[in-house]
């Protein structure tokens, strides 16, 4: 009997003690350059230096609807803290420019850009703080209205779920790329509901080299 | 009026008038009872009024009753934005649209109870997203025939690319995420034609969506729309809330946005202070003047006692007036200085009849009762037929001075007499030297007369008659300027004319609603109708319309589209099931659009201005220009729907104007009639009843002469001003020829001078008013005064002769 209860008592502790170095074992916390957060400031540090970036951009659109992706290209501008280009040269030439409060679009060769209340057009302002916000790296902002996790971490992928249930009627989610030794965002893949999605992919992107004033005005 | 004895034809007064000789001599021993009574009843009065309300509302001033002025005045009311409160927000130099917006919505939900029941800066859509899908849902239910004839032409291969194109180039555009259950759905764009439907609810013309904002198109101004449980009848109420919404503005509106209000309450508030600052103005400069003019030409401390006879008068008018109603309007009150104007014309002639003291004053009295007394009742019951008006305010001021001229005739032939008597002082008047002022050539006289009448004749021709009662508001300069300023930015909304669909239910008064837009898309361009009936029919119409709907793709067109989309699409690189959801649509039953569905994308409180549940009935209203063709169809057209009933700003002046003419006439005619009988029954003589109504044609004639030269029209308080003429002129008229018939003294011309002039001074101080209505009378009875005083104390002495 003695022996019996010796045993279960031995076993009791073993199994204990075991949990709590598990236990121990999950608490500890990761260390600052994994997760998120070591993405978030790898991505921090990357884009503190930029003061402006030129970069071409390919752009191809998959929807059940077309029997053959849309794909397009162009040219993205951005001089800090708020000038935006977004250029569309082919197949059609358009596209959007934001300098400040003064918003302009344009589509077609032969139509010159007209003045774009961005209040009226929610859609592009929409695309218009999400650039603004990857280029700064407000993660503060883009954390509000999408859920952020880690896909990978070298080079890093983030997944973006949106919060705003009115996004979340068109977007299931976001996937943010980046390159693995500059940390700067070369790819965007958006996956709407049902199924459709939009690949953009970032190329020959130059980094500080002040675009040209009239480029924003 | 003095008698000398000797000049005298009839020695011996009428027994009935000896009535008067007995109660002076009864209260001649009896003074003191007198005093207390007339003292008792002056103090009751003033009790009476220390509870007095006084009411500032502009009610009295508009139709009343069931005549067709009435009803329509009522259902005008009952336009869109009569009861609302509009406030224009506009923007700085450098305010942004966004900015303006937002002060618009801090405004809208800081306006709250207890005077507003709710306010918006925009359409209440409660889904944006919901907005296409509504689209869809209304297509079915508002498919006419024409719609139909249009959807056939699409259904071609060359439209049908067209509109898959503008989807492509939607669907591969930045925004082409939010646009693709759109394109599948409806790839052909058939939503096109719900949207077209639309403007017919647009009731502001100038107006645009800017975030679900009503914003201008010049995008510098923005609206809030609010309702408000005030009546716009009352004036207090309006003071109160529109003094609410000024420490609203001042709160919540930066100062580089100005703010513009446009309600019927402000008009109805500049009217009440109007009314309420003449009232003082009024009668406080018409008791100065008269009492001034009683004092110089009277030259006796005892004038003053003539004086307290019209300002008793005001006091016991205004109690008696009280007893018959429950308030006492504030146009009536200001019309007090015409009762002191015409109640003093008694005791002026008492004062004067007594002034000799040779002969027994009660047979003076009973001399002059006769004169005074048939003139007074003849002017009672000339201002009764004011109790016939359309205009409550009118039949109350009938009230109001019978009452007074009723009063006057008691205390001047009982109170008075005694007062003149009894009280130490002599009775003097304004010097005998004035003797030549009577006196003018006979011949010149006539022959002046004559001219002046045949000119006044000639002009009175031209006169017009006008029955537009907004000339008869008070509009200060500011709010001019601020119903310009809404006009140049918002449109022309508040100037339309509104027909009214009647059914006892919902679906009869929608049908007839129907009906009516079905009338009119032929009568006149429909981008001119603003109404419900293309985007919400009655359910028979709406029925009728799947059923075409329903029709219409079960009849081989939903094979053809799908082999056209099919085609068209692919050369254009559409996939082969990329509308499905449309043909998917096309096979569902159709359901009905409700009330819920148009509050849904923002329209309910337009649906609750167009539709108008009453007790027993419910109306839809319909609006279009107001114009003289639509009166014209609504008037003549035989083939018009019925159950309709136009109200217009145009029609109204036209009924009204109607109703002038008509009730000018009656009016007159009765009137003529009634001084004709009492002058026939007072004198029995032709030669006398033809004088006494000299001053009463001459006055008229003067009167409308003058209005014709001078182009001002005729508008519906000018009827007050005839009778007014009327009455003094009779009064006068009597006056004068008792005067020269039983003995002619000039004396008693003094005192028709001076009853004259108290009466020019008292409607006089109409003119200062700056309510229209009220100066308005008085400018016209003036004129009148000005045919009516000459013509006594010249033109009739002319015309009689031989002085007896």
């Amino acid at each position: 009997m003695k022996k019996i209860f010796m045993t279960v008592l031995v076993i009791f502790f073993v199994v204990t003690l075991s949990f709590m170095v598990c236990a121990q074992e999950q608490e500890t916390p990761q260390e600052p350059s994994k997760g998120k957060a070591g993405a978030f400031a790898r991505i921090e540090k990357a884009v503190s230096t930029i003061k402006a970036v030129a970069s071409e951009f390919r752009q191809e659109r998959q929807l059940a609807m077309l029997k053959e992706p849309v794909v397009s290209s162009g040219r993205f501008y951005y001089e800090k803290p708020d000038k935006l280009r977004w250029e569309c040269i082919s197949p059609d030439l358009s596209g959007f420019l934001v300098n400040g409060k003064v918003a302009k679009q344009w589509k077609g060769k032969d139509n010159p850009p007209e003045a774009l209340d961005l209040q009226q057009n929610p859609v592009i302002l929409l695309i218009v703080d999400q650039l603004l916000a990857w280029t700064k790296a407000d993660f503060a902002w883009i954390e509000q209205r999408y859920a952020i996790s880690v896909v990978k971490e070298d080079p890093i992928m983030l997944k973006l779920v949106p919060r705003s249930s009115k996004e979340k009627k068109y977007i299931d989610h976001i996937l943010v790329s980046f390159d693995a030794d500059t940390h700067y965002a070369n790819a965007v893949d958006i996956i709407e509901k049902g199924g459709d999605s939009t690949h953009i992919r970032f190329f020959n992107m130059i980094i500080n080299n002040a675009p040209q004033k009239e480029l924003f005005e | 009026m003095e008698i000398k004895s000797g000049n005298r034809k009839d020695a011996q007064p009428k027994s009935v008038f000896s009535f008067f000789r007995i109660l002076y001599a009864f209260f001649a021993h009896r003074r003191p009872l007198l005093y207390v009574m007339t003292f008792v009843v002056i103090v009751a009065a003033g009790l009476i009024l220390r509870n007095i309300t006084m009411n500032e509302d502009i009610a009295p001033l508009l139709p009343d009753g069931q005549n067709e002025a009435a009803r329509d005045f009522a259902l005008f009311q009952k336009a869109p934005f009569a009861d609302k409160v509009l406030i224009s927000l506009k923007a700085g130099q450098s305010t942004s649209k966004q900015s303006l917006v937002d002060t618009a919505d801090r405004l809208s939900q800081a306006m709250t109870q207890p005077y507003f029941i709710g306010a918006v800066s925009g359409p209440a859509i409660s889904s944006v997203e919901a907005i296409p899908q509504w689209l869809m849902n209304a297509l079915p239910n508002t498919f006419t025939a024409k719609d139909q004839s249009a959807v056939e032409g699409i259904l071609t291969p060359e439209a049908v690319r067209d509109r898959l194109k503008k989807a492509y180039a939607q669907l591969t555009s930045q925004e082409g995420m939010v646009f693709k259950p759109l394109v599948q759905i409806d790839p052909l764009d058939l939503k096109g034609f719900v949207f077209g439907k639309l403007s017919h609810v647009n009731i502001i013309p100038g107006m645009q969506l800017y975030n679900n904002h009503f914003i201008s198109y010049d995008g510098k101004n923005t609206l809030v729309i609010a309702r408000t449980s005030v009546k716009i009848t009352d004036s207090k109420g309006s003071k109160e809330m529109l003094e609410q919404l000024r420490g609203l503005i001042k709160r919540f509106v930066p100062s580089d946005v100005k703010a513009s209000t446009l309600s019927a309450h402000a008009y109805t508030m500049a009217n009440a202070e109007a009314i309420k600052g003449d009232l003082a103005l009024i009668l406080g400069s018409s008791s100065v003047a008269i009492f001034l003019l009683i004092m110089y030409f009277l030259r006796s401390w005892k004038g003053i006692l003539v004086f307290l006879v019209p300002s008793s008068v005001l006091c016991l008018a205004t109690a008696g007036t009280l007893l018959i109603y429950n308030s006492v309007s504030a146009v009536t009150i200001a019309f007090g200085s015409v009762l002191l104007g015409i109640s003093d014309d008694y005791p002026i002639l008492v004062y004067f009849a007594l002034s000799r003291k040779e002969r027994d004053p009660g047979s003076v009295v009973s001399e002059v009762a006769r004169p005074v007394l048939f003139g007074g009742l003849t002017t009672i019951i000339t201002f009764s037929i004011m109790l016939l008006s359309n205009l409550p305010g009118q039949r109350q001021l009938a009230i109001f001075c019978m009452i007074g001229v009723a009063v006057s005739l008691i205390f001047s032939l009982i109170v008075l007499p005694q007062l003149l008597q009894g009280l130490p002082g002599e009775k003097r008047y304004f010097g005998n030297k004035t003797r030549g002022i009577f006196i003018l050539s006979r011949k010149w006289v006539i022959f002046c007369w004559i001219g002046i009448s045949v000119l006044c004749l000639w002009q009175a021709g031209r006169l017009h008659f006008n029955g537009d009662l907004r000339i008869l508001n008070v509009v200060p300069k500011e709010m001019k300027e601020t119903e310009q300023y809404f006009a140049k930015t918002w449109g022309n909304f508040q100037d339309n004319a509104i027909l009214f669909a009647e059914g006892k239910d919902l679906q009869s008064s929608l049908q007839t609603n129907d009906r009516l837009f079905a009338y009119l898309s032929e009568k006149m361009p429909a981008d001119k109708i603003i109404s419900l009936a293309p985007i919400f029919s009655s359910e028979k119409t709406e029925a009728s319309n799947r059923q075409r709907w329903k029709g219409f793709w079960a009849q081989g067109n939903q094979r053809l589209a799908g082999r056209l989309l099919a085609d068209q699409g692919d050369k254009l690189g559409f996939s082969a099931t990329a509308f499905t959801p449309f043909f998917d649509m096309l096979k569902k039953e159709p359901v009905p659009l409700t009330v819920n569905d148009l509050t849904a994308i923002g329209l309910g409180e337009l649906y609750n201005s167009l539709v108008l549940r009453e007790k027993d009935k419910v109306l839809t209203l319909t609006l279009t220009p107001d114009t003289e063709e639509i009166v014209g169809l609504f008037d003549k057209d035989k083939e018009r729907p019925e159950g309709v009933h136009l109200v217009s700003q145009g029609r109204f002046r036209s009924i009204i104007s109607k109703a002038l003419v008509n009730n000018f006439t009656r009016y007159i005619v009765l009137a003529l009639v009634i001084i004709i009988v009492s002058v026939s029954i007072f004198f029995r003589n032709f030669k006398k009843i033809i004088l006494t109504l000299i001053p009463v044609a001459t006055g008229l004639i003067f009167m409308f002469g003058a209005m014709g030269l001078m182009g001002i029209e005729f508008n519906l308080f000018n009827i007050v001003a005839t009778i007014l003429v009327i009455g003094l002129g009779v009064d006068l008229g009597i006056f004068m020829v008792c005067n020269l018939s039983e003995g002619y003294e000039h004396t008693a011309n003094l005192g028709i001078l001076l009853g004259g002039l108290t009466s020019f001074v008292g409607l006089g101080a109409l003119t200062l008013a700056r309510h229209p209505a009220m100066s308005s009378i008085g400018i016209t009875v003036l004129l009148g005064l000005c045919g009516v005083i000459p013509s006594t104390l010249f033109v009739i002495p002319a015309l009689y002769g031989r002085r007896e």
